[in-house]
């Protein structure tokens, strides 16, 4: 027993001593593996948890399951349209559950400096790029499969289209006879130039992508 | 030997059941509105049903432990508690401090970190009541009759577990050194130092109620923690994949939590084990079911359902997904629920001398309690394989995917929730049938009266 007893003992200290060391080399290694903070990130992350955000979304996948992962939503919309929504979500996006979040000028500037900074954190490729997705490395032919890939990930939380989406925004279903192609495009490289104070945000299409979604929100009419 | 001082812990158990019907009310409120956004969220929103669900879970499984502790200690250290007196200021500090969080959350005081968010002014005031509990237990045993294996891992447990709180108290600047820390108090938490406690007081209960000799109950519960330790402190890197930290965590978290079930499955095949060789036949039935059930869903619920998912080349898809609220949901209620309860059964009565209790609803309570949580386990797995693929592989927003292929899952989920609320209930109403409650009613404490002593 008193060798079992010492055995213990030593697990505990030959384990602790390597969390110890590992946690000196993971703690140098931060600078690499992060971008410096500035106070409005730490203040970001004081609002993060001052408003409790990781009781309905994951952050790095950590949280709960309420609510999307925002480790890379900093990459998916852009700042202007975060410190907006973080100002008013009901108003970019109507009957969100999120409504009664209602941050001021600075806490919303900063919380989105937060979730800028943390998309950079070198997570070690997670998420992963989805392989039946729109990133799944196959040639983006245009199609309207590939489209259909993007109006999902990228559209479908606000949109509906054929029955199939969110009702933030306009259902998209005949979109194809009210606009152009030539229309479409344009608004989706930049929703604000073409409809000034819409509270769509720039969605961050490159032109392939556009022509996949156009060819995709056409197929209807 | 029973001593007078182990009522001490009938409080401890009496406030642990009732906050876990809280935690169970709100896991209901909150499986609803997952389904239904709009219930109550005006009042309690999720973020603030679900910081109680996780706290008074924490909370209940700790006053459960501590009480089992109390009742425990005196009996393994053969002398009466240093302090009842302690051990009751310990208590009603603690209770005030768990009321004051709730409220706290309710009005939304909150440090935001999932499990700890009790405000920093009641952090201080859970590490003074830690220290009391250290210091009286400590005491006990240095003034008794020598330590055991069960004292020493017990006690090894419970150390560890308060000083490993300490790094959840910090504002960390930094989202990686944040989570980095955060996992030191949950993980070697749950899966070091709170299995070195419920191994322990699983032994205590083994010995008295197979009359197995402790010496071979003992042998294995130092391989046992010796296994748990061994493999779960580095095991910590399976949460190091994708927060920021260095590659080499992969290597490392993947090999070492692979092995994490090797002990979980020693649990198992040891107390069937001692079940089958035991030499008396103990007339309460219930706590064995318990016992039993718990190693059992344990090795389920945290090893298997954990080591599936453990691998990077795996977890990288299933990582945040209600794959991991599956797990979490089977591991906590095997590992640590299940012994509490299991505690809770064998030691009330024992507290009161008797345990010819009427059995029929405890066992129903397991039945009910136990078929609910597999099912809602069940339940969540597969919501979380249509998670995974429509999200991680195809590439879905996740909205898109919550709002048009979870619903059926969650409605479902919410069902087995109310299986398993229906156990709670006979749960609690059998607490208050238990003889300890009864013997605590009509003789006020207990704790003042010396004829009662002689009858146990």
């Amino acid at each position: 027993m008193t060798s079992l007893r010492n055995l213990l003992i030593a697990v505990v200290l030959i384990s602790g001593a390597a969390l110890g060391y590992l946690t000196y080399d993971s703690t140098a290694q931060l600078e690499q593996r992060t971008i410096p903070l500035t106070d409005e990130v730490v203040n970001g992350k004081q609002v993060w948890q001052d408003n409790n955000c990781i009781n309905c979304h994951t952050i790095l996948g950590n949280g709960a399951y309420f609510a999307p992962d925002l480790t890379k939503i900093a990459v998916k919309r852009d700042p202007e349209w975060l410190t907006r929504f973080f100002k008013s979500p009901g108003d970019l996006w109507p009957g969100t559950v999120m409504s009664k979040i209602r941050l001021n000028g600075e806490d919303a500037e900063n919380l989105t400096a937060f979730l800028t900074w943390v998309k950079d954190i070198d997570t070690n490729g997670w998420p992963p790029d989805p392989p039946g997705g729109q990133d799944s490395g196959q040639p983006q032919d245009g199609s309207e499969s590939t489209g259909k890939a993007i109006f999902d990930s990228e559209c479908s939380v606000c949109h509906q289209f054929d029955g199939s989406g969110g009702n933030a925004g306009p259902d998209l279903t005949n979109i194809g006879r009210d606009r152009s192609k030539e229309w479409l495009k344009s608004f989706l490289r930049d929703p604000q130039e073409v409809k000034p104070g819409t509270v769509m945000g720039n969605p961050g299409l490159d032109s392939e992508e556009i022509n996949a979604v156009t060819e995709y929100l056409t197929s209807l009419k | 030997m029973h001593y007078r001082s182990q009522r001490v812990a009938y409080p401890y158990f009496l406030l642990s059941i009732i906050l876990f019907a809280l935690q169970v009310a709100f896991g209901l409120l909150i499986g609803a509105q997952f389904i239904w956004p709009g219930i109550l969220s005006g009042l309690l929103p999720f973020d603030v049903g679900r910081e109680i669900h996780l706290n008074t879970m924490v909370f209940w499984l700790l006053l459960g432990l501590m009480g089992a502790t109390y009742y425990l200690v005196p009996e393994e250290a053969q002398r009466e508690l240093y302090s009842v007196k302690i051990a009751r200021v310990q208590f009603w500090l603690l209770a005030l401090t768990g009321v004051a969080a709730v409220v706290g959350f309710l009005f939304g005081l909150t440090e935001g970190r999932e499990y700890i968010e009790a405000p920093r002014v009641l952090d201080w005031l859970i590490v003074a009541g830690a220290l009391m509990f250290l210091y009286n237990i400590g005491m006990t045993v240095i003034k008794g009759k020598g330590w055991t294996a069960t004292l020493g891992i017990l006690i090894g447990g419970l150390t560890g577990l308060s000083v490993l709180y300490l790094f959840g108290m910090k504002f960390f600047e930094n989202l990686v050194l944040d989570q980095y820390y955060w996992w030191w108090v949950i993980h070697l938490w749950v899966e070091g130092t709170w299995e070195m406690i419920a191994a322990a007081i699983l032994a205590f209960m083994l010995i008295r109620i197979t009359g197995v000799s402790r010496k071979r109950v003992e042998k294995w519960l130092y391989i046992e923690a010796i296994l748990v330790l061994a493999t779960g402190i580095l095991g910590i890197g399976h949460h190091y994949y994708w927060i920021g930290t260095p590659e080499y965590w992969l290597a490392i978290g993947g090999f070492f939590s692979m092995l994490e079930p090797i002990p979980l499955v020693l649990m198992v095949w040891d107390t069937l084990r001692e079940y089958k060789s035991r030499t008396i036949k103990h007339q309460n039935e219930v706590a064995l079911y318990w016992i039993i059930g718990g190693v059992v869903l344990h090795f389920i619920g945290a090893g298997v359902l954990g080591v599936v998912q453990t691998l990077p080349v795996v977890n990288q898809w299933t990582h945040g997904t209600q794959m991991t609220a599956s797990h979490g949901h089977l591991a906590f209620f095997g590992a640590f629920a299940m012994l509490v309860i299991a505690a809770i059964y064998y030691m009330l009565p024992d507290m009161a001398g008797r345990h010819d209790y009427k059995q029929g609803l405890g066992k129903w309570a397991f039945w009910t309690m136990t078929s609910g949580m597999v099912a809602m386990t069940a339940v969540l797995l597969g919501a979380g394989i249509v998670q995974v693929y429509l999200e991680r592989i195809l590439g879905m927003a996740f909205v898109t995917m919550k709002n048009q292929y979870m619903n059926t899952w969650m409605l479902w989920r919410f069902i087995t929730g109310l299986v398993f609320a229906a156990g709670v209930g006979m749960l609690v109403v059998d607490f208050f049938r238990l003889p300890a409650y009864v013997s605590h009613r009509f003789n006020g404490t207990g704790l003042k009266r010396k004829q009662e002593v002689k009858s146990l």
